[in-house]
């Protein structure tokens, strides 16, 4: 993880943000508020303004990394936003003075929380996914496993022609469709519960097991279960590739909206606060 | 059978193959089975797929055990073979057509689905995409964006704004989703009502909000002395944070002004505090002039004396063996005259008929231990001491109707009943003038008040005590019921009722501490003993004024 924005600058926004999150901290804890704790004392007016502009801020990098034609690279900015956006949970958390209730304002910290736990979950992904795809796909590309997976269909399809109806239905229902993704459960899982290779694979271990095959026959058969090994060993690399691209991007489809939904809240929170002084 | 079978193989460009061959069967074979004499090289078609029989112009096709086929695309298990007929086997259509002469049955054979490894792939590649499984983000993040602009602004601000609004989203309570926690227990009855203490929009809550329902609210201080007006209710009194409702109560509050008092009230009599260690003795006001109704704050420092006209030693009558009256030996203690009021916080005041008169009865005449006289104005007993010794000339003089003629008209009076009466007159006044001098003397009512003999008559000097010693702290005899009475007053040696037995403030120091006290002291700040709305004057009558 060599020079990554987690190591940008030797931890420089690291350090920032751990020296906000401190100095939030101890100023909290020096605090002696008329009642409890609560975001109308001076201190809680501070952390929610600080807070409030740090959100700003945080969001302007999703405009920010969109532009193109900066010549500066983003990794700079990048670490400036996974590290203070962190911080942000510390000032965001002491500003609730850890008053919380069925309200806009809960509303909205609830959504901070939501947008920066999609936000570390995206900064553990990008941190250790790459190099699981990378181990997971070797030299062969998606597309070309898929392509490989075809290839075997075809000498799957072709290799079952000699034997018993019931492998060959088997064998063609398990090439009818590529049996990758499908659904979202399916795609982040990784796995297919109803797998027609896997069951065509079983079927024919099974007919091996037995032994009542003839040499011919039995030669056939482990053709065909030779290529459905390997095709079967490509569809659970295809699967992985699958599972870890979505979560690659998964996080994305929360972390975003959750944004939108977090100013939107954040605005009727200040409003509705100083509307009723 | 003799059958044609035309064998049809379409190119690329549209073009067709056709190949044919005859065969001369019983039955014909349809089939993956190489043993098939119609054989279908496709591993979605059966080995023994299905089979063509019959004779002399009537053929029919049947499917084998429960192979589908369909023919002119319905399922079928048997059909009479008609000419055209399209018979579909796995991704093969078999069409019957006109035989040639000399021939059955004619039958074209094509491959109308041929497997296609790379469009199977390809079928859902959408579906690979998260994001087909998920709504669109954009769409999802304006619509909700909206939804919460809304539900909680758009709409309460309305419902604060127009009172109409309000009472029709009674049922869901739009504002309830802007309230920033519990209100306090004591403004649940206007919870509902945000407008009762949230007045204008934007402005933070004003005093007039709290004194509309807080009228008798009391000032601080003076404010001739000092203004206040610019401190806001709401700087001490917080609400929404729980049931409770706070109250600031740091002696930082207090002593921000108590410490230089000056400061902000350049003609006030106050000394400075700083803290509850350097607070400064004590300063009872006391009865500066027995007579005026002057009341003085002196320093308990300087041992003052307050002259009340009153003389009651204190150590005589908690003498620890007891005191002989006529009832026997009495012990007594403190509460023997000292009574709390009903709330249990401060004491009533002694009175001579409950407190004093089991032992100081008010008699006068040794012959008649039963004669007492009222507790009061020397011209009270006078009269009372006067009608007594009347009743007595009254009862012993009973001659007087022997000196009345037997014929007297009415209101006049013989030389001898006037004579009689003068008599009797001057008895009385002597003896009446001799109780005085003895019941208001140093045996009688002297011994307790300060009596002296006018040319007018006998005089009480007014007894003064001052009701309430320290009127600006809050003492509550009963919260300090399990601490001895003499623990803090010394009653037991005071000899003299000029003495205060009011304790200075070293001894509350020998249980509290400060609001950070030491490990075996009682925490305290300036509120446990002071109340910060001291000033007798409403503050919205000063605001009235101003």
């Amino acid at each position: 993880m060599q020079d990554s924005f987690l190591t940008y600058r030797d931890f420089l926004f690291l350090k920032a943000a751990g020296l906000v999150g401190l100095l939030a901290v101890v100023l909290y804890v020096g605090h002696t508020p008329m009642d409890v704790p609560n975001g109308g004392t001076w201190l809680g007016y501070g952390l929610g303004t600080v807070s409030f502009l740090l959100v700003l801020w945080l969001a302007w990098f999703g405009i920010r990394k969109r532009r193109y034609g900066s010549a500066k690279p983003l990794r700079g900015w990048l670490s400036a936003h996974v590290y203070l956006g962190s911080a942000l949970l510390v000032l965001g958390t002491l500003h609730t003075g850890l008053q919380f209730g069925w309200n806009v304002h809960t509303l909205a910290y609830a959504l901070m929380l939501l947008v920066i736990g999609s936000g570390i979950f995206g900064t553990v992904a990008y941190a250790r996914l790459p190099r699981l795809v990378a181990a997971n796909r070797g030299r062969q590309t998606p597309e070309a496993m898929v392509a490989e997976i075809s290839s075997l269909d075809r000498e799957a399809r072709q290799a079952a022609m000699a034997l018993d109806d019931r492998v060959t239905a088997m064998v063609v229902a398990a090439s009818d469709r590529l049996e990758l993704g499908g659904s979202l459960r399916r795609i982040l899982s990784g796995r297919e519960p109803s797998c027609r290779t896997a069951a065509c694979i079983a079927h024919l271990e099974d007919l091996a097991a037995k032994g009542t095959l003839g040499l011919e026959e039995g030669a056939k058969l482990g053709t065909l279960v030779r290529l459905l090994y390997r095709k079967g060993e490509l569809l659970h690399r295809a699967r992985a590739d699958l599972r870890y691209r979505a979560l690659l991007d998964i996080w994305l489809h929360v972390h975003v909206p959750a944004t939108a939904l977090l100013i939107a809240a954040l605005v009727a929170h200040v409003v509705s606060v100083f509307f009723f002084w | 059978m003799k059958a044609r079978i035309e064998q049809i193989v379409r190119k690329r460009k549209g073009l067709a193959d056709v190949s044919e061959r005859d065969v001369d069967v019983a039955a014909l074979r349809i089939g993956r089975s190489g043993a098939a004499d119609i054989h279908l090289a496709d591993p979605r078609v059966r080995l023994d797929h299905a089979v063509i029989e019959g004779a002399e112009g009537r053929f029919e096709v049947r499917a084998v055990g429960d192979a589908i086929m369909l023919v002119d695309g319905r399922p079928t298990a048997v059909s009479v073979l008609e000419r055209g007929a399209r018979i579909s086997v796995g991704p093969y259509e078999l069409r019957v057509g006109e035989a040639p002469a000399g021939r059955d049955l004619a039958i074209a054979v094509e491959l109308v689905d041929p497997f296609d490894a790379e469009s199977a792939a390809a079928l859902t590649p959408d579906m690979r995409e998260i994001g087909r499984h998920l709504p669109e983000r954009r769409l999802v993040a304006w619509v909700l964006s909206l939804v919460i602009l809304v539900l909680f602004l758009a709409v309460p601000v309305i419902a604060a704004l127009s009172p109409g609004v309000r009472e029709a989203t009674k049922s869901f309570r739009p504002l309830v989703a802007w309230s920033t926690g519990p209100i306090s227990n004591v403004h649940r009855p206007i919870a509902e009502n945000c407008s009762a203490c949230h007045a204008k929009p934007f402005v933070q809550v004003e005093n007039a909000q709290c004194l509309a329902c807080h009228a008798s609210a009391r000032q601080h201080a003076d404010p001739q002395i000092v203004d206040l007006g610019g401190l806001r209710c709401e700087s001490c009194h917080k609400e929404h944070n729980g049931v409770r409702l706070a109250t600031r109560a740091d002696d930082g509050f207090c002593t921000g002004c108590h410490s230089a008092i000056a400061g902000v009230a350049s003609n006030t009599a106050l000394t400075n505090v700083g803290s509850f260690a350097a607070h400064p003795e004590f300063r009872p006001g006391l009865v500066a002039d027995p007579v005026g109704p002057d009341i003085r704050r002196v320093s308990l420092a300087s041992r003052p004396i307050e002259s009340s006209n009153l003389r009651f030693p204190h150590d005589k009558h908690l003498r620890r063996e007891g005191l002989r009256t006529a009832g026997g030996i009495v012990t007594l203690a403190c509460a023997s005259c000292h009574v709390p009021d009903p709330g249990g916080g401060r004491m009533r005041p002694v009175r001579m008929e409950s407190q004093c008169s089991g032992c100081h009865t008010l008699g006068f005449e040794r012959r008649f231990p039963d004669w007492t006289v009222p507790h009061g104005e020397p011209d009270k007993v006078r009269r009372a001491i006067a009608g007594l010794y009347s009743q007595l000339a009254l009862a012993e003089r009973r001659d007087v109707d022997r000196v009345r003629p037997d014929r007297q008209r009415p209101g006049e009076s013989t030389p001898e009943e006037r004579a009689l009466r003068e008599a009797d007159r001057a008895w009385v006044e002597a003896r009446t003038e001799e109780a005085m001098a003895t019941t208001l003397g140093a045996s009688g009512c002297g011994l307790c008040h300060a009596t002296e003999r006018t040319p007018e008559g006998w005089a009480v000097k007014p007894v003064r005590v001052s009701q309430e010693y320290m009127p600006k702290a809050r003492f509550n005899h009963a919260r300090h019921g399990t601490v001895d009475c003499g623990e803090c007053h010394a009653a037991q040696n005071s000899s003299s009722s000029e003495e205060v037995l009011m304790p200075g403030i070293e001894t509350c120091r020998g249980c509290h501490g400060g609001p950070v006290p030491a490990a075996d002291k009682v925490a305290s700040t300036c509120l446990s003993c002071h109340a910060f709305h001291a000033h007798p004057v409403p503050i919205r009558s000063a605001e009235a004024v101003r």
